[in-house]
């Protein structure tokens, strides 16, 4: 009370003070997304390090992609053929399967597996480096961490995210496929005249932003949680799973959003 | 043996200047009001307990951290004021070694020792092989260059880490507590090189330690070209002063002769 009449600030509530953190967490994001970005035009580039993070991020990647996909194509075959046969439909299940793997299933769900291998590893990496000063140690030696570290890490994931998904999908149309025809005994031609009848340049489209954009997602949240752990390991942990979980719920958020944004500007 | 910077520039000019530098972190002040002055080719010795504040003193000079009050100026350059890619080309100049070393552990001796000089990308790789070998030869560490970091043990992370940041030729060396947790012969290996460094590069040099005895061996030793060896020389030729810090404050700044002979309660409790 006294404080108060002396003209002192009042203590902030705990509300307050989490909603500043909030904020200023927010801020940081964004600077660090811009820069990361700005980066991309600037010198030097790093060349080596972007083709590195290619390889580790694309094609340590892939069996996980291939395998998701192959068996969400093969889940959606099995789940739609009972309905689709009593509607006498059976003829459309190439173009559901191939439509919902390419439009939702194929950039989600690659994205969510990526994500959750490579958003983590981002994190933990960059985080041991910042908890053992070797972030610091780069700055000293006079090298811009972001320019360095974020920047490779961004255009690898946006780059390997975007065909891997088309790989997702290409394994996932060959997952109903192959469900169609040895658990149906369905015509593969048939199957596959379906398939790809329906995709037509909307929906290819729609299909091959989302993954620019899940991959921005990943790279960002992953390296901003790294780039801020805190507290030894215990932190690089923390900062490993907070990663994992906001970039989960960011594409799951940012897919429905694009969604609607595309088919706004695109149609159905 | 890696080049002297500071020779193009006469001796006795300031080179780093702290003026009444406040820093918290989270509301708990870490440096209250600290000024201080190194000369080049002159040995700052910070000494404090754990947590006084040294480290964050040469972050601060680095440009790593920002005082929230007060200025910090290296060459004539306020550091406290620069931008952050102003800051790198500075850096440049400037030598760090950290008290966990801080190596690139997914990179080998050679890419750790030549990293500065990949990122320049002016040396052909024979040149920068070479260049290495000096920095590492400099350390008296030979036959290491394809090991990785974790295959060494914590005094040779140490003795890497200053071929590192000797790879440049700086002008300024910062040693953060360069022989904590190492032991007793292993600790005057390392003081031995940097000793060394002062004697024939005559490099201006802040060293952060809790350790008085590494203190006075700077003050009281030079290095003997001869036998190749740190040996007891006569105190006060050694351009080394002191600055003793106590949670955040400096206590004392001078040489280790005033430093024996102050009466504050502190630094003779430090000194016991």
């Amino acid at each position: 009370m006294a404080d108060r009449t002396l003209g002192a600030p009042p203590p902030d509530s705990a509300l307050s003070q989490a909603l500043k953190q909030w904020l200023f967490s927010f801020q940081e994001f964004w600077l660090l997304t811009a820069q990361a970005f700005r980066n991309i035009a600037a010198t030097p580039f790093y060349a080596a390090d972007t083709f590195l993070q290619m390889d580790s991020i694309g094609v340590g990647s892939l069996p996980i992609v291939v395998l998701t996909g192959f068996f969400t194509g093969a889940v959606m075959a099995l789940q739609l053929s009972a309905t689709l046969t009593e509607y006498g439909q059976i003829d459309r299940l190439g173009q559901l399967v191939s439509l919902s793997l390419v439009l939702e299933l194929g950039p989600v769900l690659s994205a969510l597996m990526i994500g959750a291998r490579n958003a983590s590893g981002m994190a933990s990496e960059l985080g041991s480096m910042v908890v053992t000063e070797q972030i610091d140690a780069m700055r000293a030696l006079g090298t811009d961490p972001v320019k360095k570290l974020v920047t490779p890490r961004l255009i690898a994931t946006i780059v390997m995210t975007f065909f891997l998904t088309l790989i997702a999908d290409m394994c996932g149309i060959v997952g109903g496929w192959v469900y169609a025809v040895m658990g149906i005994h369905m015509n593969g031609a048939l199957y596959w005249f379906s398939a790809f009848r329906i995709l037509d340049a909307s929906s290819m489209i729609q299909g091959l932003i989302k993954p620019l954009i899940f991959g921005g997602i990943i790279a960002t949240v992953g390296c901003y949680y790294g780039m801020k752990a805190r507290g030894g390991t215990q932190g690089v942990g923390r900062a490993t799973t907070q990663a994992v979980v906001l970039a989960s719920l960011l594409i799951i958020i940012s897919d429905f959003l694009l969604s609607r944004l595309l088919v706004g500007i695109l149609g159905t | 043996m890696p080049s002297a910077g500071g020779a193009a520039t006469p001796p006795g000019d300031i080179v780093v200047r702290l003026e009444h530098v406040v820093l918290s972190f989270g509301g708990n002040p870490v440096l209250d009001d600290v000024s201080l002055q190194v000369h080049r080719g002159e040995t700052k010795v910070l000494l404090g307990e754990s947590g006084a504040g040294k480290s964050v003193l040469m972050k601060l000079v680095l440009g790593l951290l920002r005082p929230d009050r007060g200025r910090v100026w290296v060459f004539d350059q306020e550091v406290s004021g620069m931008k952050e890619q102003a800051l790198y080309d500075l850096r440049r100049k400037i030598g760090m070694t950290f008290q966990e070393s801080a190596l690139f552990d997914s990179l080998s001796v050679r890419d750790n020792v030549a990293y500065r000089l990949e990122e320049d990308g002016v040396l052909t790789p024979e040149a920068m092989d070479e260049r290495v070998r000096t920095c590492l030869s400099f350390v008296n560490l030979d036959g290491v260059m394809d090991k990785m970091p974790a295959e060494l043990s914590g005094g040779m992370r140490h003795r890497v880490s200053i071929a590192r940041a000797l790879a440049t030729s700086p002008e300024i060396m910062l040693f953060d507590s360069p022989t904590g947790g190492l032991d007793p012969e292993t600790a005057t290996t390392i003081m031995d090189l940097i000793i060394k460094l002062r004697d024939c590069n005559h490099v201006t040099a802040l060293l952060a330690t809790h350790r008085l005895q590494d203190g006075y061996l700077l003050a009281t030793h030079a290095w003997d070209d001869a036998t190749q060896t740190a040996r007891w020389a006569a105190e006060g030729a050694r351009h080394t002063s002191f600055l003793l810090l106590r949670q955040g404050r400096a206590i004392f700044d001078g040489s280790a002769a005033e430093l024996r002979r102050d009466p504050d309660p502190y630094v003779r409790e430090f000194l016991s």
